[in-house]
């Protein structure tokens, strides 16, 4: 029981194991640092991406001449009325997003 | 006293210090390109909502532009002027008007058979008033009610609903002028779209009359005049036709929807 007491009251070692510890907090912090980088540098790069493909989508949805799906948008005064006027259009979709032309 | 100087002086836990202190600025500087990283990826849902209003504006001003570019308005107003001159020499004037029907029926002529029925009325009321400065006041008794006041400008509101996600876009289409002629830019549309939420695109078809139109963009013809006399009042009926066609330009309107600049209510003069 002496030496254990003899033992924990000695210096011996001590900055040794501090040395250790620190370290392991450090490797810690450099491991958790590349992971939030990495993470970021995912969300950044999809959000270029979406962006991207967003722009191609507007692009294309207003330069297509190809045949798209029917519809008709109703125009209507002040008031909206049965009998307001019908226009056949030509609806496009396109990552999520729609245009149309008249047809 | 003694014992915290020492506790100050002492070297002992600093590396571990240090260690918490590195720990804390990687922490740091990871949170931060990570927030930066999500503030830009949360963008994205934003963007397409606003392409989205976009195309729903771009898409409506064409089809408005379609829809109006290359039509015609005919017109024809037939007013009887009946002048009486009695024994004494007072003379009383009275006029009366009334639509010549075109093949179709109705008041007047539009070919732009999608919208005919929203603009029919104020294109009426136009030639009216070109009918109104050309003859002079008209009789308030006579059977056609020539308006007697015009307004600055002639407004129609109109909705374009495509349905399903397209937002629905409002178009305000203005006519007319305060002018005591009118003038074929009486009849250009200008119409202004919006999405009611940021975008909004201008869209102006200029009117021209046609060929050969007299005063006002009218053709006007005497169809007849004759004169009675009975117990020594005279009386002289003339027949005049006042005829107008309006025909808007094709291809001259631009169409882009632009962001709408910042709302300039409520500045401090």
């Amino acid at each position: 029981m002496r030496k254990l007491m003899n033992r924990l009251r000695s210096r011996a070692g001590e900055s040794f194991a501090e040395v250790l510890v620190a370290l392991l907090i450090v490797a810690l912090a450099a491991l958790l640092l590349a992971g939030m980088y990495s993470a970021s540098s995912a969300l950044d790069k999809n959000a270029m991406e979406s962006d991207k493909k967003l722009y191609e989508a507007v692009t294309k949805l207003e330069t297509t001449t190809e045949p798209g799906t029917t519809g008709h948008v109703t125009i209507s005064g002040e008031a909206p009325t049965a009998s307001d006027p019908t226009i056949p259009i030509e609806i496009y979709t396109e990552d999520g997003l729609t245009a149309y032309q008249g047809r | 006293m003694r014992r915290a100087a020492e506790k100050l002086k002492s070297h002992s836990g600093a590396t571990i210090l240090f260690a918490l202190l590195v720990f804390m600025l990687c922490i740091l500087a990871g949170t931060g390109a990570l927030t930066a990283a999500a503030a830009n990826s949360g963008r994205y849902t934003h963007l397409k909502e606003d392409q989205q209003q976009y195309l729903s504006v771009s898409s409506a001003a064409n089809l408005l532009k379609t829809e109006l570019s290359g039509k015609t308005f005919t017109a024809k107003v037939r007013v009887t002027e009946e002048v009486t001159s009695d024994s004494s020499g007072a003379t009383t004037t009275k006029r009366t008007a009334e639509w010549v029907a075109p093949a179709g029926g109705g008041n007047s002529s539009y070919d732009g058979d999608n919208l005919k029925t929203l603009l029919i009325g104020q294109l009426e009321q136009l030639f009216e008033y070109g009918v109104y400065s050309s003859a002079g006041p008209l009789d308030t008794t006579s059977t056609f009610h020539v308006i007697s006041t015009h307004p600055t400008k002639l407004e129609k509101k109109l909705t374009l609903n495509a349905g399903g996600d397209i937002p629905a876009v409002t178009a305000n289409l203005t006519m007319g002028t305060d002018a005591s002629d009118l003038t074929a830019s009486d009849f250009t549309i200008t119409v202004v779209l919006n999405d009611g939420q940021k975008y909004a695109t201008t869209l102006t078809l200029v009117a021209t009359f046609a060929a050969g139109a007299g005063e006002n963009g009218l053709n006007s013809t005497q169809i007849s005049q004759e004169t009675t006399e009975t117990g020594g009042v005279k009386t002289t009926t003339t027949v005049t036709e006042y005829a107008m066609e309006v025909r808007w330009l094709p291809g001259n309107a631009h169409v882009a929807a632009v962001p709408e600049p910042p709302s300039t209510t409520g500045a401090g003069g």
